[in-house]
């Protein structure tokens, strides 16, 4: 098939930048560890309130500056709701559902994540300001959706 | 003009194409102004319930009704008119699709199935809505049969003649679109139905959303695919130019059937139950489904420089200027053609990994799919429709419609630049896609993000004028304009093009190669998915 | 024949391809779009 000279020169400099793209992601992903969030660990959805650790969910300091937040997301709110960690800390966000698929974001970070029933999902983030931080449902769950939110408060 | 028996088949997909579009522009019209705070739906209309409305009509129905007719009426135009089989089931497929859509609105309008137009499990509809999915699937698939029917036969007669290039790429598409559809029916019929009548209690939630989004990718290829085939037959010899290279313009359909189905996974990035490296896989089979786009981006320029310089245009980008922008037959698709290079550019970073984690659910997305099927194949269509309604219906497309319609696609361009701009802005800021009007308790960020949303209000109402005057184009150049023969474009390829490869039609290798790419990419995940799968879900009606 | 063949392989030899410098500066103008933006979400996400 003949293809022209400059087309040749288009793809191999498009199929370049892609490769680029990808090693980029890739070595930030397996080299840095910041991979998406894709935890494999189950649960069964019907008794997950009543399983450990999602009965109690809450927010415990596990370490300096580091912090477990074992947390349920149902039709429509978040538990626990309110929860304060002082600047620079670390939280790490254990989440299950009790009902319906749900979203797990806190905007202008990069924690954003599905909450699928009969999953656990996890992710980390290191708060460096200070502030009252929102975290929202980002998949629709039903007609109170638009009210799903929590505040996290970063103190100084 | 092609067959009139073809001609009223292709006419009655483009009617329920344009009656959904329609209807589905209301539902998004009064979308925009809820979520600016500007109205508040009377009649106990909830917000979730016109995005159900806005998504099925328009991302299904709108889109596979206008492909279908579309393709019809080009492979009777260059293949010859519909032998007796293919039309039969054709209108058997239409009548099925018809119901199907029917049925899937009301029960929408009853409020009894706001699960959005991805109904992921476990909210639950009523067992009628996801029925009437199936008709109109099932419909569609008599479509394919009835297209790959009439390609075999033509083979046949024509003792296996190259296929005409608008033929060979309407075959592809019925074939891309039916092994994508395969993994939607099975998790309706298989999932959903059984569950939703109460013949099974629970659903497996991870494998119905594989299965939804194992179609959900080539869907959106699906809508691309005829706008591809605009440009690479019909817009070449609408600016009076020649099709640059049939064999790549097939090759390049080729890739898209090998690359767009096997990664599904790209869509379901952020969630749990699917390791990060069977996604990375699948993002790296994504960046391959981008090079077709990226030959189709050249062969476009050839055609328009070729074509430009044979006119006599001078310099680099003389050839630029001579381009027929006056004939809304090229300027429609052509703002589509534009809009895509912005649309393209987010998808790439959609697809990156963990680069997600920044626009996931959020305004962006939606944002980004307006500007690719809600403007690149979109405006595609309307400029498709402008010549071939009235092709159709045996009237003429008359100077004073061609200016409307070209204020018609300026509108359009200029109400999505609101529309889709403002959606991007404010996604990076985090705002989430799918959500009513809230400001979270008056939370700040919220707040900053109240602006944008009556941006994207401004942009919604210019588009629903746009939808409008559309409206009126259509309706006279089906019933009013003056009777006369049009011309349906179909370009003719370079003399000194090469050959094109026999190789390019062995469907059996395709198809293969196809099918083994699924299977690579989705065995081992799916496996895991079963065997290590949580209980079930019971279905919630939270609406 | 052979004659004929050679011949008709010269022909093809200087027959020039298609002036499409403006295609490729055009296509290129595109790839440069992508990589900016990509590049932009990219830092955007470093800094988050």
């Amino acid at each position: 098939m003949h293809i022209h000279k400059y087309e040749k020169i288009w793809l191999w400099s498009g199929a370049v930048c892609l490769t680029i793209f990808l090693l980029i992601v890739g070595v930030s992903a397996y080299a840095m560890g910041n991979q998406p969030p894709s935890h494999m660990e189950t649960i069964d959805p019907q008794k997950a309130a009543l399983t450990a650790p999602f009965d109690k969910p809450a927010l415990t300091k596990i370490g300096d500056n580091e912090y477990e937040a074992i947390m349920l997301a149902q039709a429509f709110t978040f538990t626990p709701s309110k929860m304060t960690v002082p600047k620079g800390s670390t939280v790490h966000f254990k989440v299950t559902s009790t009902d319906v698929v749900h979203g797990f974001q806190i905007p202008a970070t990069n924690v954003n994540m599905m909450i699928t029933p009969g999953y656990v999902s996890k992710i980390s983030h290191t708060f460096d300001k200070p502030g009252k931080y929102l975290i929202l449902c980002n998949e629709y769950c039903g007609v109170g959706h638009q009210v799903m939110a929590v505040t996290l408060e970063v103190t100084s | 003009m092609i067959d009139k028996r073809d001609a009223k088949l292709s006419l009655g997909f483009l009617s329920v194409s344009f009656i959904a579009l329609f209807i589905g522009a209301i539902a998004g019209l009064l979308q925009t102004l809820v979520r600016s705070g500007t109205i508040e739906l009377p009649l106990h209309i909830g917000y979730y319930q016109l995005l159900t409305a806005h998504g099925v009509l328009l991302a299904l129905i709108f889109t596979t009704f206008f492909i279908v007719g579309f393709l019809y009426a080009g492979i009777s135009k260059t293949m010859g008119a519909l032998y007796d089989v293919p039309r039969r089931t054709a209108w058997l497929g239409f009548a099925m699709m018809t119901f199907g859509t029917i049925l899937a609105t009301i029960f929408i309008l009853l409020n009894k199935a706001t699960v959005l137009y991805t109904f992921y499990a476990p909210l639950q509809a009523s067992p009628w809505f996801y029925v009437a999915l199936v008709h109109v699937v099932v419909g569609s698939w008599l479509c394919a049969f009835s297209m790959w029917n009439q390609y075999y036969i033509w083979k046949r007669r024509t003792k296996n003649k190259l296929s005409p290039l608008f033929s060979y790429m309407a075959v592809m598409t019925m074939a891309l679109w039916f092994i994508a559809t395969l993994g939607v029916a099975a998790t309706v019929i298989l999932q959903f139905i059984p569950w939703s009548i109460g013949w099974v209690d629970k659903i497996d939630i991870l494998i119905s959303r594989t299965l939804f989004w194992y179609f959900g990718h080539p869907l959106v290829y699906f809508w691309l695919l005829p706008a591809y085939m605009c440009w690479y037959v019909v817009i070449p010899k609408i600016i009076g130019g020649k099709i640059f290279s049939d064999a790549l313009a097939r090759l390049s359909f080729v890739l898209f059937l090998l690359f767009s189905i096997p990664v599904g996974f790209h869509h379901q990035l952020l969630e749990p139950g699917i390791s990060h490296s069977w996604k990375f896989f699948q993002v790296v089979l994504t960046f391959m489904v981008i090079v077709p786009s990226l030959m189709t981006a050249f062969s476009m320029f050839a055609v328009f420089e070729t074509a430009g310089r044979k006119k006599g245009a001078k310099g680099l980008f003389g050839w630029f200027k001579v381009l027929p922008w006056k004939d809304v037959r090229f300027f429609a698709p052509m703002m589509g053609m534009l809009i895509f290079v912005p649309a393209g550019a987010g998808g790439i970073i959609n697809a990156s990994h963990q680069l997600n984690q920044v626009i996931h659910n959020t305004l962006w997305v939606t944002g980004h799919f307006h500007l690719t099927v809600a403007s690149t194949v979109a405006l595609t269509f309307f400029g498709i429709a402008y010549w071939l309604v009235p092709y159709l219906s045996g009237r003429t497309l008359t100077p004073q419609m061609n200016k409307l319609g070209i204020i018609q696609t300026i509108m359009w361009t200029v109400g999505m630049a609101f529309m889709s701009g403002a959606m991007h802005l404010v996604g990076l800021f985090g705002a989430p896609r799918r959500t009513a009007y809230t400001t979270y308790s008056d939370h700040p960020q919220a707040m900053d993000w109240v602006p944008y949303q009556a941006a994207m209000a401004i942009g919604g109402t210019i588009l629903f004028i746009a939808i409008l005057l559309l409206m009126y184009i259509i309706g006279y150049l089906a019933f009013k304009a003056p009777k006369g023969e049009m011309d349906f474009p179909v370009g003719e390829v370079e003399e000194e093009a090469a050959a094109t490869p026999v190789i390019l039609e062995n469907w059996k290798l395709w198809v293969g190669i196809c099918a083994a790419l699924i299977l690579i990419a989705y065995t081992i995940p799916f496996w895991h998915m079963i065997e290590h799968g949580p209980p079930g879900s019971t279905g919630y009606k939270f609406w | 024949m052979p004659q004929l063949q050679r011949k008709t392989n010269e022909k093809v030899k200087v027959k020039k391809e298609k002036e499409l410098l403006g295609t490729l500066l055009s296509v290129m103008g595109v790839g440069l779009f992508v990589v900016l933006s990509w590049a932009a979400v990219y830092l955007l996400y470093l800094s988050r």
